[in-house]
Parts: C-alpha cells; structure tokens; sequence
C-alpha cells in the first residue's frame, strides 16, 4: 500500500477507530516509513491540543437561567400579536409595488445614459434600437403602425406621442415616449419618415 | 444520556406539554450552548444563538419524526443555525474572545494559555465545513458516523473533511509543535 493509502487511514488511527487489521497495517508501515511516522506523530500532538482544549471547554456552560429564558421567548412569541393576513397582503404589495417603480425608474434612468440618435427627414428621436427596418415595405410587413388607435388600444397611455411637431419639447418627448414604449412593448421602434405619424413599434 | 427519555419528552412536548420541552432543554443546553459559543467563536451572540436554535427546535417540533435521535436533529438545527448566521454576518471571531456574558468566562480566561489560543484560532480560521467537523469530532466527540448522520453527507465526506481539516491544523500549529524538520515536503513526498 502507497504513502497516499495510509495518508487516508492516519486520521483513524489517531483516533483509534481502526479496525484491528488495519491498526496493525499502518503500525507496521509507520515503522519503515519516517514520513508517514512524522505526520503520525505531528497530527498526533496537534490533535492532543485540541483535545486537552475540549477537556476545558466541557466547563462552559450556559448562563444559569438559560432554560428559563428559552421558555419565556417562547411565551413571548406565542402571545405576539399576529399581523392579519390583508395587512399583510396589503405590506407585500406596497413593497412590491415600490420596488417596480423604482426599478424602472432605475432602468430608465440608466437607459437614457446609453441613447443613440437615429434622423430621418425631420424627425429625430433618440432611442437605444438597433436600426434594422431600411424599408416602408419590411415595416409594414412586420410591423404596426402606431397610431393614437393602436396606441389607445394598447392601453399604454402615450397621448403626448403624436405631438406638434412645431413643438420645441419634442425631441425630448419623443425621447421619453420611444424609452416608454421599448420597456413596455418590447425591441424595436423606428422612425421611417419624419412624420411621427409613420412611427411604428413591433406590437 | 439516554435518547429513550429523549424520545419521551419528545413525544409530550407534540402533544403540548411545554414542560416536556424545558426537560429537554435542560438535558441538551449544555451540550449546544458549547457547540454553538464554537462555532460562533466565543461571540457574545451565543446567549441568543443557542436559545434560537432551541425556539426553532420548538417550533418544528411537531415535524420531528424521530427517525433520528432528538440529540442528532437538535445538533443538526444548532449548525445550520451557526452556519446562517456566520454567513449572515460574514465575520469570523476568534476562538478565545472572552465574553462577560458567560458564566465561566473568568475562570476560562485565566487558564487559558498562548498555546490554547493558537489552538483557538488555527481551528477558528479553518473553512466552516472543515472547523464544523472538528467541533463535532473533538469538542463534542462524536463519530464519524454521528458527524455524517449531523451534516446528512457520507462518513467518507466527514473523513476526508477530517483530513483536510487536520493537515491544515497542522500548518497552521506547526509553531506549537517545535519540530523544524517537519515540512511540507514531509506530506508530498513519502509516496512511493
């Protein structure tokens, strides 16, 4: 048997939780090995330190009204009012409820630093899209056009999209509205023309 | 101490005899009060430790179906709890910080030596599933089996634990040891 075998055994048999036969085998190995006596012999005396320190530490103990003190948490919490499952219902949801809107307010925020600007004709509108629609036909084909209809449709509350385009904010409120519609619908929006009137977004 | 009255007070206490579980405290608080001020490394958290992990065990006692015996399940409870907790705080105390809050704390402190403390520690500075399995093995003197039948792994898992566990202790005591011959290359070289 190699060094490693008995390696694997040496901790037993400080322990003296060997087996009569292998006890003998490494007894019988440690006396023609130096190595493996010296690891024997080093684990040895450092598992007596540990030993003589368990020898001491059987003296702690818990304070002496600790029994008395489990049993009086215990009465406490079982005399602990309960929150009422609404209220609690209620705290979950405001939680919730708060955590979203912060989020997305995170997300929009961190949104707005990354915006590319894409023109086209008059137009222009700052969005994060990849401009993958070069064409009216693909859109069409692909796309819906959003209208105030759709747009009211989707219940997604942008009146403010189809603005004036003598609107100086514009820009701005394109911006904010695209931002709004890519979290809420999804991937892409695009201009095609410089009408907002031709904006479309993947419904 | 004898597992069958274990089992009886047990049996009581899902019945709702509270007093069942204060005899049950008082056979087991000694015992979980020393393997959690361990594994807390003396913190004075280990009051309030120690009596959460027997509120747990009050509160899931009615799930205990005995398979096991109440000492294993309860010990089982005191290490997940320590083991939280250490996470949660994410802090490691010494071994040997004394605390005023313990009853024997003086009389401790004062045989305490600097070998004890190194003791304290190497075994406070091991990774918890290693310091874990030399708690059980050599402050609380389980078996292997014991250990393995605690941490639900294989006797195996625990030796080979165990090994690791004391190759590092090892190292980190060979100052204690007095032995300058004793290398590394004393562990890497004698196959063969």
């Amino acid at each position: 048997m190699k060094c490693s075998k008995y390696k694997k055994l040496i901790v037993e048999f400080i322990d003296e939780r060997l087996d009569d036969q292998k006890n003998q085998e490494v007894q019988n190995h440690i006396i023609v090995c130096t190595a493996c006596k010296n690891d024997v012999e080093k684990l040895r005396s450092s598992m007596e330190l540990l030993v003589s320190d368990s020898i001491l530490s059987k003296e702690l103990k818990p304070p002496d009204r600790f029994p008395e003190s489990v049993l009086d948490r215990i009465h406490n919490e079982k005399t602990q009012p309960i929150l009422p499952f609404n209220l609690a219902l209620c705290v979950i949801a405001t939680v919730c409820l708060l955590g979203f809107i912060l989020g997305l307010r995170f997300y929009l925020r961190s949104s707005e630093s990354e915006v590319l600007t894409y023109q086209s004709g008059n137009a222009s509108i700052k969005t994060d899209l990849p401009k993958v629609v070069t064409s009216k036909h693909q859109i069409e084909t692909k796309f819906k056009p959003v209208t105030k209809e759709n747009i009211k449709s989707k219940n997604i509350g942008v009146k403010t999209f189809v603005s004036s385009t003598k609107n100086e904010d514009l820009h701005q409120t394109k911006t904010y509205i695209s931002m709004e519609i890519l979290k809420l619908l999804g991937p892409t929006l695009e201009i095609i023309e410089g009408d907002e009137q031709e904006w479309e977004v993947e419904i | 101490m004898n597992s069958d009255n274990d089992l009886e007070l047990v049996r009581l206490c899902q019945d709702g005899d509270i007093t069942a579980f204060d005899g049950l405290v008082r056979r087991h608080q000694n015992r979980i009060y020393r393997l959690v001020y361990k594994m807390l490394g003396g913190a004075h958290e280990s009051d309030d430790i120690a009596q959460d992990v027997f509120l747990k065990a009050y509160k899931s006692i009615k799930d205990f179906r005995c398979q096991s015996s109440f000492s294993t399940w309860l010990t089982q409870i005191a290490i997940n709890h320590c083991a939280n907790h250490l996470k949660r705080r994410k802090r490691f105390l010494s071994f040997g910080l004394a605390s005023k809050r313990c009853s024997v704390e003086p009389q401790i402190a004062a045989e305490r030596n600097e070998k004890r403390e190194k003791v304290y520690q190497a075994v406070n500075s091991l990774p918890l599933k290693q310091k874990t399995v030399i708690i059980l093995r050599y402050f609380e003197n389980y078996s292997c089996e014991e250990i393995a039948e605690v941490l639900k792994c294989s006797v195996g898992t625990v030796k080979s634990r165990l090994f690791y566990a004391r190759m590092e202790l090892k190292e980190k005591l060979r100052p204690l040891l007095n032995d300058d011959e004793w290398t590394e290359n004393n562990i890497v070289t004698c196959d063969g």
